[in-house]
């Protein structure tokens, strides 16, 4: 149905502009590097054909007058979901133009900034795309490179959004959101309860390892060992 | 290309006391000559960059050779602009010199006027927290949590939407990252939107400039008009500091007193205290003014005149010596400067008929040449048509009734009328430090005890007693010295404790028969610090205070010696 498909058309954006942001905020950091640059390069470029999908396709639906009063409704909270989305793309990628061009990386005396973090964002990107994995097919000035076409595509985006505004006539304020209060307590199926919290330095407080994967696989490790030393000692009496 | 931008950005560049920290913060980013990294460890993650307060001190005490106050200070502003994050106490955004953690706040998450942290961020950000905290949020979170509701209501599915995403997409990394990232966040918004009572950064001043409107361009018209300005200040008619200042020193000397911050204010002061009875006592018109009040009227002239009882009390006294219209005249000119414009023609008709005519009611003694001018000046009139009449008469009265007045019988009879208020009952739980301290009651009760046994040739008991701090390298002798080492420890209880127990604290100095010379240093001392070792060391030893005072020279604990 017309309504599933621009919802998931907006959930893809939603997906995308997520980690896309996410990638923004290592930038300048010591997890930046050219694979990030090209990571935010392909991010945008997905989201931004994500957005004219969904453009096109809400445009065409809220001009449409024939629809009734619940889908219309239904349409508009759409509409302002997508539209405050694009908001927050614009401005990440503003700030993704502004950070690209304080933090060149090629250049050896201007220094990343050491944030802590040291891990690669490929999953993030790979989320982003949906693949498994990502290539890096671009040379190694990407970052200085990049940013005409971020410019130009921020002045895209920028438009895009002018030329919504002009063509449909939402209100804003007139839209109900479905979500109640604390609604996304109830639906934490994936956001999960053991994520990470705040640690002290000392190392004690209330850390919850989440990786109980790892924990498994070590006392698994470590049961196997004990059997082999147990019948190690049991080969050496009896032999 | 045409640009459409239905958003402008309110401030296209960085606050500059930002964009210096970031230079600084980048600055320390080098790898030979920033600032040493360590790992902070945990039981099984390792995460780099992190470092201890004490290094980010020694780093700028070296960087910028200040000295180690202000590299404190320096970090710790640091700190609170958000550039730099604790790691142990992560709410407190406090600089401390010892090896607590800390790490540098990534790029995006910067300070800045120009990308301002919106109510939408902020409520993704709260529904994040809410959702890993299972609804566990802080009570002014709460708070904001379910004001952003009502508020952006509209776009509560976004918020919802988007903060899943988010954290499906940190999932993604690895875990010491993910802790970073966490920390980061939280760092922002503390920042940004920090809880209710501390200190907000973001919050401007009424009077910041705007960086963007004060660029000048340093072209030639430019470079002109400060050639024209140089040049101009050139000549300019100089004072020397030195005759300025013995002026400034003169009216502060003279005027000491009747500050009500320093010497305090009789019977209470009403800001700090609620009691207005200092306002009702000083009201316009009273029928006992305060004796300080009178005693200004005998400062200057200006001063008997602008003060509206003042002003009553003189012109009783001319009318008794039949010059009353001198002061009218007076009065009458000063109404033409300052009242409305359209009655200025009848005002000036007025007082020509009554004080400037021949054979006027109420003539005034002008000289002819000023008088030549005011009838000119009459043809056209406006509002300083009349003033150098006006000059003329004030100053014949100011040498002439003036001093008769202040010599008369009417103002010695008010003297003597006036009252001094009575300092207010002070409840031990209602005090504060300020208050206390600044009552000049206590030290004129114990002066002259004091003046008896020291013997000292003091002008006045509280003049010396103050003069501490107004004249500290005139008043190297005064005994009621303090260890200023005492005092920064001694000073966080005072505000607590009630009078009595105050004694206790000071008393390890009152006793030692030697007391530190008042040196510079003091300067920095508050006057409330200094002067309430004074008190209670005046009232804490009642018993042998000459014999304190009368000692020879030694080296008390601290190592310092007295000066006689």
């Amino acid at each position: 149905m017309v309504k599933d498909e621009c919802k998931t058309l907006l959930d893809a954006l939603n997906k995308v502009s997520a980690c896309y942001r996410h990638l923004v905020i290592c930038a300048g950091g010591t997890s930046d590097s050219q694979n990030l640059r090209e990571e935010l390069k392909k991010t945008r470029q997905k989201a931004q054909a994500l957005a004219i999908a969904n453009k096109n396709k809400l445009t065409t639906i809220l001009k449409d007058k024939t629809i009734s009063k619940d889908d219309r409704a239904e349409f508009e909270r759409l509409w302002v979901v997508f539209s405050t989305c694009m908001e927050i793309l614009e401005i990440d990628m503003r700030r993704a133009l502004e950070l690209g061009q304080e933090f060149p990386l090629n250049v050896p005396t201007k220094h990343l900034i050491q944030t802590g973090m040291g891990g690669g964002t490929s999953a993030v990107a790979a989320r982003a795309m949906c693949v498994q994995n990502m290539k890096y097919e671009e040379g190694n000035n990407i970052d200085t490179l990049d940013l005409n076409d971020l410019e130009q595509e921020i002045n895209e985006v920028g438009e895009m959004i002018y030329e919504m505004e002009m063509k449909v006539n939402v209100p804003q304020w007139t839209v109900e959101a479905k979500q109640d209060l604390s609604s996304e307590l109830k639906s934490t199926a994936s956001a999960g309860t053991s994520s990470v919290r705040m640690i002290s330095v000392n190392g004690g407080g209330n850390k919850k390892l989440c990786d109980t994967n790892k924990i498994f696989a070590g006392a698994m490790f470590s049961a196997v060992l004990i059997i082999a030393i147990v019948l190690a000692v049991c080969v050496v009496k009896f032999a | 290309m045409t640009i459409h931008s239905t958003r402008t950005h309110t401030a296209k560049t960085q606050m500059a006391c930002l964009a210096k920290m970031e230079k600084v913060i980048v600055a320390m980013q080098d790898p030979d000559i920033g600032i040493r990294m360590q790992s902070q460890r945990f039981l099984i993650t390792v995460i780099p960059h992190a470092m201890t307060g004490n290094d980010v001190v020694e780093w700028l005490y070296q960087k910028f050779s200040i000295s180690e106050e202000e590299s404190l200070h320096l970090g710790d502003l640091i700190v609170k602009y958000g550039y730099i994050y604790p790691l142990k106490d992560p709410k407190n955004l406090v600089l401390r010199a010892d090896d607590s953690p800390y790490r540098f706040q990534t790029p995006y998450f910067w300070t800045s006027f120009k990308w301002p942290a919106t109510e939408l961020d902020y409520a993704i950000y709260l529904a994040k927290k809410n959702i890993r905290k299972q609804g566990d949020l802080v009570d002014y979170e709460k708070d904001s949590y379910n004001l952003l509701h009502k508020r952006i209501n509209h776009t509560w599915d976004f918020v919802v939407m988007q903060a899943g995403e988010q954290l499906r997409a940190a999932k993604q990394r690895r875990k010491s990252d993910r802790i970073v990232l966490d920390c980061q966040e939280q760092a922002y918004w503390l920042v940004n939107r920090p809880p209710p009572g501390a200190l907000n950064i973001m919050e401007l001043g009424p009077k910041r400039n705007n960086t963007h409107t004060t660029r000048v361009k340093l072209n030639s018209a430019f470079y002109k008009r400060e050639i024209e300005y140089y040049k101009n200040a050139l000549t300019r008619t100089r004072v020397k500091s030195s005759v300025s200042l013995e002026g400034f020193v003169k009216h502060c000397e003279q005027y000491l007193l009747h500050d009500p911050i320093v010497s305090g204010c009789l019977p209470s002061n009403p800001w700090i205290t609620s009691g207005t009875m200092y306002w009702t006592m000083n009201a316009d018109f009273v029928d006992i003014p305060t004796k300080l009040r009178v005693e200004r009227w005998a400062f200057n002239f200006g001063e008997l005149l602008h003060d509206p009882l003042g002003r009553q009390e003189f012109r009783h006294f001319l009318e008794r010596e039949i010059s009353a219209e001198n002061l009218t005249f007076w009065e009458a000119c000063e109404d033409v400067q300052y009242g409305e414009q359209s009655k200025i023609d009848e005002k000036v008709e007025a007082v020509f008929e009554q004080f400037l005519a021949a054979g006027a009611s109420k003539w005034v003694n002008i000289d002819s040449k000023t008088m030549e001018k005011t009838l000119d000046g009459l043809q056209i009139p406006h509002r300083y048509v009349f003033e150098d009449a006006q000059m003329h008469i004030y100053m014949l009265i100011k040498k002439d009734s003036y001093p008769r007045y202040l010599k008369s019988e009417m103002y010695k009879n008010m003297l003597a009328k006036a009252i001094v208020a009575q300092e207010t009952k002070k409840s031990v739980l209602s005090l504060t430090r300020w208050h206390r301290l600044y009552s000049p009651s206590l030290a004129q009760v114990s002066n002259p005890k004091e003046n008896d046994e020291k013997g000292k040739a003091a002008t006045s008991g509280t003049v010396s007693q103050l003069c501490r701090f107004s004249h500290p390298l005139a008043n190297l002798g005064v005994f009621t010295g303090t260890n200023i080492p005492d005092n920064p420890e001694d000073a966080p209880s005072w505000s607590h404790s009630g009078f009595p127990s105050l004694c206790p604290g000071i008393l390890p100095a009152a006793t030692y028969p030697s007391s530190s010379s008042v040196d510079p240093k003091s300067l920095s001392l508050t006057a409330a610090e200094v002067s309430l070792e004074t008190q209670s060391y005046l009232n804490a030893e009642d018993a042998d205070p000459s014999e304190d005072k009368e000692a020879a020279p030694e080296m008390d604990e601290f190592g310092q010696t007295t000066r006689c």
